[in-house]
């Protein structure tokens, strides 16, 4: 007899896919299923009313923000916003407020996502780019072997490119606070195969140096040793934080700026006296601010 | 590289509570666009639909201390603002009739306001998630992705695609609920349809 329909087997569902006979069956004489599958389709009806029209949302004219300053009264300081310029001149605000938020342990799932006036146009267009492998594929980062490595450092890249579409990034400055540890910006660690399971990279300071310690990593036993990168968005470079083992934190060498190597990625490496990367990935995840997961994992 | 996520709407939305002023300036650049596109699907007029968003972000620093970040989201409490902002005027056009132009034929009634304010911000709450899931969300919804294509495409394990979209719909649930509960309790926000996925 067919069992319950899994989380992601009706989440498949709610979007129109078929998960299978049996299931169908199951679900058809299944009222827990059937009150499990109404929540995620509620949420998919709503989207599919969404015209594209709906999505690309042009920012409100920025000559309609002095009549708002002066309506609500603001002091004269916050109304010359309306003289230099639009969101930019708000990064130093929002990363503030934002680490703030981080420091005094605050989750919210949307912290750190770009808000939809900041730029309307660049969730579509990523979605519609094509996993192209990237332009500097070829990218030298220890020039010690030329042979087989390129052809890993490659795959490497045409897998990163796929992680670095989008390449929202929103480190963090930080910021000093009584916690001796303040979150900076964390990574969703993608399992890119059987062979692990999706973890956490959580980027933190502490006594004003950075370090990097993991959530669920569990490295499954292997013929070599786990090895930790930080990569860059362009793929053209990578910094070898060294061997990894489950449980560990990590320091980032002083003066390393995660900024520019944001992709967090963990090999198995081989004995081989070859100091590269091997092109053999578990997992790789990009840091990405502060969105940690806080909903249930059913 | 692009750089964006730098401006991040919870604490906006705390900030904007507290009165702290330089959070209506952000929320003006994050939802501007927002308010400024239900306005403008709901009168005719763009002088009439630039005025309601500013009345919709006066009225809403007015009054924010209404306003609980810890139940509603602010979209969707801006929205609702807007939304009766947009109903007062095509009332108050119905009362003095334009002599020229039939403006009652072409303007949206009340329910369709809803419908439209509702896609309006199921597309920011989409556009706001965490970004793989974001990304994977949005090649289901509007690209009619599989989830073997989205694999495909953006060259990731099933298993990871999956769990993207299992997240990705229970985080989504979870900011429309709250988006809801921010767009009924907007200051004088009639009887929208605020539950209608409940």
């Amino acid at each position: 007899m067919q069992e319950h329909l899994e989380q992601d087997s009706l989440a498949l569902r709610a979007l129109g896919e078929p998960v299978g006979a049996a299931a169908e069956a199951h679900l058809e004489q299944c009222e827990d299923c059937q009150a499990a599958l109404s929540e995620p389709t509620a949420v998919t009806a709503r989207a599919a009313r969404v015209s594209a029209e709906d999505r690309d949302l042009p920012p409100a004219p920025g000559h309609l923000w002095a009549g708002i300053a002066e309506g609500a009264g603001l002091a004269e300081a916050a109304r010359d916003d309306a003289d230099d310029g639009r969101a930019e001149d708000h990064r130093p605000r929002g990363h503030a407020a934002h680490a703030g938020a981080a420091a005094e342990g605050h989750t919210d799932p949307q912290a750190s996502e770009p808000a939809p006036g900041a730029s309307p146009g660049s969730a579509s267009a990523a979605a519609s780019l094509p996993a192209a492998p990237p332009t500097g594929g070829d990218a030298e980062v220890v020039p010690l072997h030329r042979g087989p490595r390129r052809a890993a450092v490659g795959l490497i890249a045409a897998s990163v490119a796929a992680l670095a579409l989008v390449g929202a990034i929103s480190l963090l400055p930080v910021e000093t606070t009584e916690d001796p540890t303040a979150r900076v910006a964390s990574a969703e660690l993608d399992a890119l195969d059987e062979r692990s399971e999706p973890a956490r990279a959580v980027l933190a300071e502490r006594d004003g140096r950075l370090e990097l310690a993991f959530d669920e990593l569990r490295l499954p036993e292997a013929d070599g040793y786990y090895e930790l990168w930080l990569i860059d968005a362009d793929v053209e470079g990578m910094v070898s934080l060294g061997p990894l083992t489950d449980g560990e934190t990590v320091a980032l060498p002083e003066g390393l700026d995660p900024a520019e190597f944001p992709i967090v990625d963990v090999s198995l490496e081989p004995f081989d006296g070859d100091p590269t990367h091997s092109g053999d990935s578990l997992l790789r995840g990009e840091l990405a601010g502060l969105d940690a997961d806080d909903l249930p994992d059913a | 590289m692009l750089v964006s996520g730098v401006v991040s709407p919870p604490s906006i939305a705390q900030r904007f509570a507290e009165g702290d002023e330089s959070a209506l300036r952000e929320a003006f650049d994050a939802w501007g666009g927002l308010v400024l596109a239900l306005a403008r699907r709901t009168l005719r007029s763009e002088a009439d639909a630039e005025d309601v968003v500013q009345q919709t972000f006066v009225d809403a620093w007015r009054a924010r201390q209404t306003f609980d970040p810890d139940r509603g989201e602010l979209p969707g409490w801006l929205v609702g603002i807007a939304r009766r902002r947009c109903i007062d005027r095509l009332r108050a056009g119905e009362r003095q009739p334009d002599p020229v132009a039939d403006v009652a034929d072409d303007e949206p009634a009340p329910d369709e306001i809803d419908a439209v304010a509702d896609r309006l911000l199921v597309a920011t709450a989409v556009a706001e998630l965490p970004v793989a899931q974001r990304r994977v969300l949005e090649l289901a919804f509007w690209e009619g992705c599989t989830h073997d294509d989205i694999a495909e495409r953006l060259g990731l394990p099933l298993g990871t695609v999956k769990s993207h979209i299992r997240r990705g719909l229970e985080r989504l649930r979870g900011r429309l609920d709250r988006e809801d509960e921010g767009l009924a309790g907007a200051p004088g926000a009639g009887q929208p349809g605020a539950s209608r996925a409940r």
